[in-house]
């Protein structure tokens, strides 16, 4: 708490005109029956984000804070509050240093992001895109013409939010509480403080943009879960790996051509529980935009495919998506309401036997509330990985989100 | 011969359009950089009306085309949003949107100009930035207070010509009438509220409210600034890509 005391006390005593936002959202979301007692198949919630930000009369100190959370009236486990941004910061137009929970998003992919792996996510908000948390860290920013190197330390690692028990999307219904992290060969301990960082490189040439990037952290995507039948409970065990990767954003012939390339590499004398070491391996992801004018709307047709490289097949296997192929429409109404509808189908390539079909409609009412209905479906054969897609198969729902803007 | 004889006063024509054109950009050049704060109301056809707010900066570029960044300020779902243009004399521009709900800097394609901006009668085309080179011009004719001028695209763009009024005191375009790709009338742009920016010992003159008549779909857009400077020296990184994630 001291953190947020003295962000506070700076930002009433360093900072003028602070400026405050909230957003409140009133969530339904109704699941397939699952014919599981325990599981909720109707969730009510109410959500509250809060913002404020602010800058010095001179313009180079900044403050800002989102802090997001949520309520739901039939999960007592659905509860939460985190920052998604709570930090101090500097910036004289070349030199941007900030102090305090950020997160980072160098991804130029829309779906398949390999490269967006830094910040735990609360994985009980949207499938199609959940929300990030917010981590402690010190990152320095430095503007090179038109390029920018930026570098950032984390001492803290802050697991990701898991779903409860009473969540359809929890399956099967076992609580995951707490977590461990694998220092060395089968050592595993809860230590939170875990030095993490990274670097990324921006540059652009030409038409394009592109990204280099070094992490060395603990992977929350790719853990091994630890399950205690007698408890029973799972316990996920995450590990350290250095990521390297360049993504990029070009602008070819009428269309937004996106890539993203990681390679993972995991230290020789980390072993998995089954004593198997965990291999090093290889990501790819392409993507294609094409944005075409309509008289009344725009239209965009977003395809992307993504490839794991790897030895091991198993661990190939072990990644959420391999070989996976999405295709998917936008329509922006360019109305009033600003209306818009998504479709998108993500299939599995490797058997045609996994597919993610998502679908969503929002607009504005008037210019404080907004709408959003949607549906999420999953259809694929369960395979008791607990980190594929198949753990969502019995999760599919509808949602209602109404949100009103202060 | 006789043929050549009768193209002379069309060729000339053409060429009194561009001069007159070239006159107005150098008159409404040497701005140095831009801020202002920009309200539109939008109104339907059944007049309902609904507002929007932006708050608009450019610099001006000495060899190609000027800089711009917009920030959305309301409707608060979109508040924050940035869009950031390149704009060039005879290539297509570039283009960066902000998302700040993702913190993502995403290059967009720069072929969605015809496209309605905020769901307004103005479109993206309407607003960016109107160098010469990318039109072909031919003068209509004038009066003591006014040029007509019609200019066509040379690339691709959502009309088939623009003709436009010019106030010789101005140096601006007091109303501009849009033809679709059939060579129907599609809008009418009325520029009002002029005022005089001293920049440098030279005046410059800028609409502060256009009013754009969409007379297909009877829907109006009323664009009004506030808050407007000229002769501002932004710091250079506030239109590079580089700055676009920073949330200020």
């Amino acid at each position: 708490m001291k953190i947020f005391n003295l962000i506070f006390f700076l930002s009433f005593n360093l900072f003028s005109a602070p400026q405050f936002d909230l957003e409140s959202t009133f969530s339904q979301r109704a699941f397939q029956d699952d014919d599981n007692p325990i599981t909720n198949t109707f969730n009510s919630a109410i959500g509250m984000k809060f913002g404020v930000k602010a800058k010095s009369d001179e313009d180079n100190f900044r403050v800002k804070i989102i802090i997001d959370s949520l309520y739901d009236f039939s999960d007592k486990d659905r509860f939460y509050i985190y920052p998604e941004e709570a930090w101090v910061g500097y910036d004289d137009g070349s030199n941007i240093i900030k102090v305090g929970f950020q997160h980072f998003n160098w991804s130029s992919t829309e779906a398949f992001r390999p490269s967006d792996v830094v910040n735990s996510r609360n994985l009980d908000s949207q499938v199609k895109n959940a929300s990030k948390i917010g981590e402690p860290m010190i990152s320095y920013k430095r503007i090179l013409g038109e390029s920018s190197i930026t570098g950032f330390i984390s001492p803290y690692f802050i697991k990701p939010l898991y779903p409860g028990v009473e969540n359809s999307f929890a399956t099967p219904p076992i609580p995951i509480e707490s977590y461990l992290v694998n220092t060395e060969g089968l050592k595993t301990d809860k230590e939170p403080f875990n030095i993490q960082g990274g670097a990324i490189f921006n540059f652009s040439l030409s038409k394009s943009d592109i990204a280099i990037h070094y992490i060395n952290h603990i992977d929350r995507d790719a853990f091994i879960p630890l399950i205690n039948p007698l408890v029973p409970n799972i316990t996920p065990i995450f590990y350290r790996n250095q990521q390297v990767g360049i993504t990029s954003q070009s602008a070819v012939l009428g269309l937004i051509l996106k890539t993203e390339f990681v390679a993972r590499f995991f230290s020789e004398d980390v072993v998995t529980l089954s004593h198997n070491s965990i291999q090093d391996f290889q990501i790819a992801t392409i993507g294609i935009e094409r944005n075409f004018s309509l008289g009344k709307g725009e239209f965009t047709f977003l395809t992307e495919y993504i490839r794991t490289f790897s030895q091991n097949i198993s661990q190939q296997n072990a990644e959420v998506f391999d070989n996976d192929l999405l295709i998917g429409f936008r329509h922006s109404f360019n109305n009033i309401n600003g209306s818009e509808l998504n479709l998108s189908l993500i299939s599995d390539m490797k058997d045609l036997k996994q597919h993610i079909l998502n679908f969503s409609y929002a607009q504005r009412i008037k210019n404080n509330w907004k709408v959003e209905l949607g549906l999420n479906y999953v259809e694929s054969e369960v395979l008791d990985s607990y980190i594929g897609v198949d753990i969502l198969d019995s999760a599919d729902y509808v949602y209602l989100d109404i949100k009103r803007f202060f | 011969m006789k043929f050549l004889l009768l193209l002379l006063p069309i060729l000339a024509f053409s060429n009194k359009g561009l001069e007159i054109s070239k006159k107005i950009e150098k008159q409404n050049n040497g701005f140095i950089g831009e801020e202002s704060t920009m309200t539109m109301l939008l109104i339907n056809a059944q007049g309902d009306k609904i507002t929007r707010k932006l708050v608009s900066k450019a610099i001006e570029m000495e060899n190609e085309g000027d800089k711009s960044l917009i920030t959305f300020k309301v409707p608060k779902d979109v508040a924050g949003t940035k869009m950031l243009t390149w704009s060039y004399k005879k290539n297509d521009d570039d283009q960066w949107l902000f998302l700040p709900s993702l913190k993502k800097v995403k290059r967009i394609h720069s072929n969605n100009k015809t496209s309605s901006f905020m769901g307004s009668e103005f479109s993206y085309e309407d607003l960016g930035s109107q160098e010469l080179e990318k039109y072909t011009y031919k003068f209509i004719s004038e009066d003591d207070s006014n040029w007509v001028i019609e200019r066509k695209p040379i690339n691709k763009s959502g009309y088939s010509k623009q003709v436009s009024t010019i106030s010789k005191k101005y140096m601006n375009a007091i109303k501009v009438d849009y033809f679709n790709k059939r060579n129907e009338l599609m809008k009418t742009a009325i520029f009002e509220n002029f005022k005089e920016f001293p920049v440098n010992n030279k005046k410059i003159f800028r609409a502060n409210k256009i009013h754009m008549k969409n007379l297909l779909t009877k829907k109006e857009s009323i664009l009004t600034w506030s808050n407007r400077k000229l002769g501002v020296k932004h710091k250079d990184n506030l239109f590079k890509k580089e700055g676009l994630n920073e949330d200020f």
